[in-house]
Formats: structure tokens, sequence, C-alpha cells
């Protein structure tokens, strides 16, 4: 009974992707449910990544959907143009699609460390700008680039993400960012956000910690882009336009800055609002954009700002507690 | 040298397009500080107000550019009036997930409508093209009549802001809003004011802009809009002069770049607005600040 | 050879010479206080010797190191910490967090480790917690860990401050107007406290203040400036004595 008091979460969360894996296998779940459960999953992976660098590190960067992009294109070269997966025998293919995943957030999170060197100096609304236009600029580059298809795009991919994957990957992030936000590393973030000048005083490395953040954001969004190609079966550049960055910003606002619960809600809901709205057919988008602009009007801080679900805190212990423990 | 010049009067007429909607960014973002992400719209919604007026009630260049510009501006002021001012107090962020809902409404709403949709459109031939030849160089009567309109209308917005009442009033109030309402300046008509302008230039440039390249969609703001918002960072956000140097740059950066590849032309913008901003913070003509300890 | 030596260091912000020919020599375990009008280059002295500002000439020296050109927080890794004359707290933040914030130094673990919250880690992040929760009971604000920064009353946010500087082990201690706007029992109170912490601490104190009581009370030392200049330096009584201290300061304030 203890046991499962103290893994309630992860109980639950095996059941449910059990309950969800068992739909799908009883052919419950169509596959477009499916699909946007699995886009969903990824959203959340990218919203999560982003609130580490614009609500916990508060520096306002919005070129982000640039790195998944990245991150989605080293993935399926790994995949598709370099290493031909398919043709492999089928136990073969699950490691090289992991690493390709591995490689696809390393990618992106070189590029990040690179872009975030020069431009994390700015502040505020330049930094903003800087990060869509670098975000931008890479998309401008993958159309140059003719191994990958230039702005036809890269077709054939493989279809290797699955509803474990997501869950699976999804899982990941949350407890990274958690785990991240909770330490020495999440704090020095956190102070400079709250006060630079103070941060630096208290001989926190601004700099270092700012590209950190920033680094480990993109290889997040590396992942998830590896696992976006890897769905869709089909990349091209344009997907990731600053369009889709700004995507991620709603997301990120409509669930509540600083809270990694905001960022499940905000992308988990505001991924599938519009799905549901699609009997409105044309004014769908309309309502889409009028809710986002009531729900900013009526409850600027989004669904969750601030706050966190009980099992993504860290409850701090009394050190009597502590040391009863570890006896 | 002859296809320096030809490129460089396309660049001077793209330029001042993107001048004329960069103005109404730098503006809004003077006096409220929002980045107004629904600014690239209200072109869209000017282009469209004129193509109406224009066939369904026959109206020449002149009034269908008028009428398009008071309505836009109107547009604009209610917009502020609903969903910005509410939140004035607010964080900006969230103003700024605000204007983009606003956006999303301004693009899909008339993209609903069976009347419009989301189909390109024609947009008429208001001005007689006549083609001209000066010095090897093409031009056409509506290329010129264009750049003069918008440095027509750039010198209007510059005399409004340095010599009348209502400028200073509204210098006054994007240096320190709580002072200039002290001394009895009404905050919420100038921003009101300031966002009638900025919406209504917009809307020129979008009709300018639409009497070039002449097909238009919903969507002609999105990446329009994007450019000339560069071009406001570019010559330093705030700063009216500062917009119109900027506009004129991306607009000859870009053809010019444009006649090498296409590509090219878009990111042009980018390369030179992440070089200029971390060269110089607050763009060309902006007045960086230190933080005082 | 004095802990601190900050010579004939100088300031100029476009035409105007904020602070000129600044000269201190800190000796371990003094507390030396500066004092001068408003506007008179206190806090823009502190500012270089914490490196916020770099002097345009003239040398800061730690222990004989030059600290010139190296970042603030490379100055608080050397041992120089500072409290901020208008509150700079990590307002969000727990009380107790503003604390382990400014023990990142110490947080000698790898992002790695702090992902998969190893066993190092969790020693690590224990120790962090046992010496934030120290040096709070120290400046008696234990009872408030869990309470955002930005809710405590002003005078605890001043403590606050302290504690955050005494967080990052600082040999040197620099104390920006620590008691502005407090009433008499908390004045008393960080008298007291100032006194506590720079026994325990070992701590060589420099401090700014307007309040002539504190500053009578713990300086060994006073500094005067005025207009970005020193105008005189010595012992407590000598300055209360000194006419162009009168003049420049006390005089100006006699008046009112």
């Amino acid at each position: 009974m203890r046991l499962i008091k103290a893994n309630k979460v992860y109980i639950i969360m095996i059941l449910s992707y059990l309950l969800l894996e068992t739909l799908n296998r009883l052919g419950i779940l169509n596959s477009y449910l499916l699909q946007i459960i699995m886009l969903a999953g990824i959203n959340i992976i990218m919203t999560i990544s982003l609130n580490l660098v614009n609500g916990f590190t508060g520096q306002f960067s919005i070129g982000h959907a640039g790195f998944m992009g990245v991150g989605a294109y080293s993935s399926a070269v790994v995949t598709t143009v370099f290493f031909h997966t398919s043709s492999w025998p089928v136990y073969f293919q699950v490691p090289i699609f992991l690493v390709s995943l591995i490689v696809g957030g390393m990618v992106a999170g070189l590029i990040g460390f690179l872009i975030g060197l020069p431009s994390l100096r700015l502040k505020g609304d330049y930094l903003a700008i800087v990060t869509l236009g670098f975000g931008e600029l890479l998309r401008a580059s993958i159309r140059l680039i003719d191994y990958v298809g230039g702005p036809r795009g890269l077709a054939g991919i493989p279809k290797y993400t699955n509803l474990f994957w997501v869950f699976l990957f999804t899982i990941l992030s949350i407890y990274a960012a958690r785990n991240f936000v909770n330490s020495s590393f999440g704090r020095a973030c956190i102070s400079i956000r709250e006060n630079e000048v103070a941060s630096e005083a208290m001989g926190i490395d601004t700099t270092k910690y700012k590209i950190i953040s920033f680094t480990f954001a993109s290889f997040m969004a590396g992942v998830a882009g590896g696992l976006f190609g890897h769905l869709l079966m089909f990349l091209q550049p344009d997907t990731f336009s600053f369009l889709k960055s700004i995507d991620y910003l709603v997301f990120l606002y409509a669930g509540g800055m600083s809270s990694i619960s905001g960022s499940i809600l905000g992308a988990g809901i505001l991924t599938a609002v519009p799905e549901f709205l699609r009997f409105l057919a044309n004014w769908r988008i309309v309502i889409y954009g009028v809710l986002l602009v009531l729900l900013m009007l009526k409850q600027p801080e989004g669904f969750y700002g601030g706050k966190e679900f009980g099992f993504l805190k860290i409850v701090r212990q009394d050190k009597k507690v502590r040391t009863e423990k570890a006896s | 040298m002859e296809t320096f010049l030809q490129l460089l009067i396309y660049g001077l007429q793209l330029g001042s397009i993107y001048a004329l909607i960069a103005l109404g960014y730098t503006m809004v973002y003077g006096i409220i500080g929002l980045i107004n992400f629904a600014h690239g719209d209200f072109l869209m919604v000017g282009a469209f107000v004129a193509l109406f007026a224009v066939t369904l009630f026959g109206l020449g260049f002149v009034p269908a550019l008028l009428i398009s510009m008071i309505i836009t501006g109107l547009l604009g002021v209610s917009i502020e009036r609903i969903a910005y001012k509410p939140l004035r107090k607010r964080p900006r962020l969230s103003a700024l997930i605000t204007a983009i809902g606003v956006s999303i409404v301004l693009e899909n709403f008339p993209r609903a409508l069976p009347f419009i949709g989301p189909a390109p459109r024609p947009f008429p031939q208001m001005i007689p093209m006549v083609k001209f030849n000066v010095l090897g160089v093409s031009t056409n009567s509506v290329q010129l009549i264009m750049i003069a309109l918008s440095v027509l209308l750039m010198v209007m917005l510059q005399i409004i802001v340095t010599k009348t009442q209502i400028g200073r009033k509204m210098r006054a109030v994007s240096l320190d809003k709580d002072a200039a309402s002290l001394m009895g300046i009404n905050v919420n008509s100038v921003i009101s004011v300031t966002f009638f302008i900025g919406a209504s230039l917009a809307a020129a440039g979008g009709i300018f802009y639409a009497s070039t390249y002449p097909m238009i969609d919903v969507y002609m703001g999105i990446v329009l809009g994007l450019k000339a918002f560069i071009a406001a960072v570019l010559g330093g956000i705030g700063n009216i002069p500062g917009a119109m140097v900027g506009g004129i740059i991306m607009g000859i950066a870009e053809i010019f770049a444009t006649s090498i590849n296409s590509d090219l032309g878009y990111g042009i913008g980018f390369v030179i607005l992440i070089f200029i901003l971390l060269v110089r913070p607050a763009g060309i003509m902006g007045k960086f600040t230190i933080e005082k300890v | 050879m004095a802990l601190l030596d900050v010579a004939n260091v100088s300031i100029q912000f476009g035409g105007l010479k904020a602070v000129s020919d600044f000269n201190l020599a800190l000796e371990q375990g003094e507390l030396v206080a500066i004092i001068g009008p408003n506007g008179a280059g206190k806090t823009t002295a502190f500012n270089m010797i914490t490196g916020l500002y770099k002097p345009t000439t003239g040398d800061i020296r730690l222990n004989g190191e030059s600290l010139v050109g190296l970042r603030p927080n490379e100055f608080t890794a050397r041992g120089i910490a500072r409290t901020f004359q208008n509150i700079r707290l990590f307002n969000e933040m727990t009380v107790l967090d503003n604390l382990k914030a400014a023990l990142t130094l110490q947080a000698k673990y790898s992002l790695r480790e702090a992902l998969l919250r190893t066993r190092k880690f969790l020693k690590i992040e224990d120790e962090i917690e046992d010496r934030a929760i120290e040096i709070l009971k120290i400046l008696r604000l234990d009872a408030k860990i869990d309470i955002l920064a930005k809710n405590l009353p002003y005078g605890e946010q001043r403590r606050l401050e302290i504690a955050r500087a005494l967080a990052t082990n600082p040999r040197i201690l620099l104390l920006d107007e620590p008691v502005a706007g407090m009433n008499p029992n908390e004045i008393e109170e960080i008298i007291r406290l100032i006194a506590e912490i720079r026994e325990s601490f070992k701590l060589t104190i420099l401090l700014i203040e307007h309040h002539m009581n504190v500053v009578m009370t713990i300086a060994d030392r006073i500094k005067v400036l005025d207009f970005g200049q020193t105008i005189a330096e010595g012992a407590p009584d000598e300055i209360q004595n000194n006419p162009k201290v009168i003049e420049a300061y006390l005089g100006r304030r006699g008046r009112k």
C-alpha cells in the first residue's frame, strides 16, 4: 500500500498509457485521434522547453520552431538519408531511431549554443526579435540545402514515432525540466529572471546559465522535432516558420509562465481545442483566436501560471525527517 | 550601372511601403511598449476595403485610399479599446499574446466570410500605367506615384508629430504616461490617435503594395508585417525617422538580394537585423540606456 | 599588505567625473564607513569595488590580485559581496531559495547529476540547505523560509539582503545603506547583527550610511566623500570635529 502511494504518479502514468494503448489496439482510438494525442505530446515537450528559457530564465525567445526544425531534419537525415533504416532488419531500426533522436537533439543544442552565445547579451524585446530572426534564418538555410530536399522537403521518412515513444519522451522531458528547475541550475536561472544585477552580485555567471538553459531547451526542441518528423513522415522547411514558433508561445502563455504544469495544460488543451472545433469549418480558427483573447483578458496569468501540480513539486523536508530517512 | 539603378528604384518603392507599415509598429511601441502583432493585418484590411470601395462603389483611387485609411484607422482604435486597453497595467507579454489572438481573428474572420474567402484575388489597376524610360532605367507612373505618396504621408506624419498639439501630446505620453496624465493630457485619447494614425498608414501601405503586386489575400499581412517590423527594429523601435530609414534599407537590400536568389531575398533582412542588433543593440537610431544601479 | 587596495580609482560618465582619485586600503577585520551627501559618489565607488562599473583609471587589488575588468560575479567569487541600497531581492522566490541562489557557487555538481538527482546531487543540495538555514538563523529569518521575498516586511527584506550576501561566503562585505528607512528599534538590531556577523564570519566590512549614530557607533574609520572627492578620512571623533566635513555634510544637515 505504501509502495503504491509513494509511486502514485508513476502508476497513474503507466495506467493511463496502458489505457490509451489498449484503446488504440482495440481500434477505439481512430488514427486521427491518435495523431492528435501524439502531436499534443510533442507540443508539450516543445512548450516545456520554451518555458525553461522564457518562463524560468526570463529571456524572451521566440524562434523556437527553428530548433525543432533543425532537430527534425537532423534526425530524419540519420534514419532516412544516411542509414536508409527501412532496408535494415527490424531490430536495428528502433535503436537507430533512438540514436537519431539524440543526434537531432545534439545538433539543435549545438546550434542553440552558437546562436545563444552572441544573442543572449541582448535583453527583452531585442532578444525576442533576434531569436525570431535566427529561427527564420534556420528555416531559410534548410531551404537552401539540396541534400535534404531544399524547399521541396524531405519525404520517405519511416514512421517510427508511436504512442509509446511519445509518451516516454514527454514524461522524460517533464521530469528533466522539473529536476532542472529544482537544482542550482534552475535557481540560478530564476534569479536571473528576478534580478539580473543581484544575480551577478551573488556570484552567478549569468551568461553561462542563460546559455545552459537556452542550449538545454534547444536540445529538447530538437528531440521533439525528431519525434515530429518520424510521425509525419514528411518534412518541409516552411513547417518550421515563425508562425509555428508563435504557436508555442501561445501554448506557453495560455498555460501559464514558469509552470511546467501550465505548459502541459496549455499545449495539451490548445492542441485539442481546434480539433474539437472542426465542426465550425472556416469559423474554427476565428473562434480559437477569440478564445485566446478572452483567456488573456480574463486570466492574464494563463491556466496555471506560477503554480504546479503536486507531483511536479519537490517538497522540502525538514532536517529531522531527512536524518531519519538517512539512518 | 543601369541594372543597379533599376534595382534601386524597385528597392526604394518596396522600402517606402515597408517604412509606412513600420511607422505604425514604431509609434505604438513608442507609446505603449507593445509589439502590436496584429499591425500587419491592418494592411490587409486596408487593401480589401479599397478593393470593395473600387469594385462595389466604383470609387476612384484617391477616395478609395482615404476611405480605406479612415476605416482601417477606426478598426485600429476599436481593437486597442477592446483588446489592449484592459491589459495596459498587466505584464507586456500578456498583451503580446492578446495581439497574436487579435491577429488570428483579423486574418481568419474575412477568410471565413463567403464573399472573401481564402483564395487570392486580383487587385484593380486604379492608376493608368504609363511607362517611362529615363537614362536606360525603366519605370512607370504607378511606381513613381506610390513613392511620391509614401513620402508625402511620411512628411505629413513628421509635421504632425513635431509641429502640432497632438504630436506634442504623443511625445509626452511616450516619455512618461503618468506625468503626462498629471499635466492634464488625456492619455487614452492620445493612444487612440496613435493607433488611428498607425493603422491608417498601414492601410495606405497595403494599398500601395497591392497596386504594385496586384494579388491580395487574407494572409498577405503576415510576411509583409514581419518585414516591416524588422525594419522598425532595424531603425530603432520607437523612433519615427528610424522606421523610415529601416524600411528603405530593408526594401533596397531585399530587392538586391532577391535578384541573386529568392531565399536570400527573404533571409537578408534577418541577417542585417541580427548584425545591427549585435553591434548596436538598440537599432540604428535608437538610444541604448544603461541600467542604473 | 592591505586586504583590499583601491588605488587612485576614477570613473567618468560622459563628461561627468562621478568619482575621482578614490583611495582605500582595507585591512583584514576592519569596519570602514563611507559617508557624504547624496550624489557624492558613494554608491558609484561601491559599484566599482564590486565590478558593476569598470573604473576609467586606477586599480583595485584584492590580496595583491588586480580585479579591474573582471565581471561582477568574479568579484563575488573572489570574496567581495554586497547589498543594494534599493533592495534587489529575488522577489518571486522564497526566502530559502534566495539564499540557495546565492549559494550557487557551492553547488559543485554537473547538469547530468542534477537531472538524474544522483546521490552526490542530493548530498550537496542537503549541505546547501543546511548552510542556508544556518545563515537565516543568524539573521533571525529562519521562521520565514517559505515566504516569498516580496511578501516580507521592509526591515526583514533588508536583513535578507545581508543574509544573501553572506551566503556567497565573502571576506569583504559591502553594505549600501543597511538601515535606510528603518525605525530606531530595527536600527539597533541591525547594529547588533553587523557586529555579530563581523565577529563570526571574520568579515572586513565597508559601509555606506547616512545615519550618523550608526556610523559613529560601529565604524573604525570613516571616509567622507563630496562631489566625487575624498575630503576627509579618519577615526569617528576626528571626523566629527573636522570643519570641512561639518561644512560639506553635517553643516548642511544642521541647517535643515
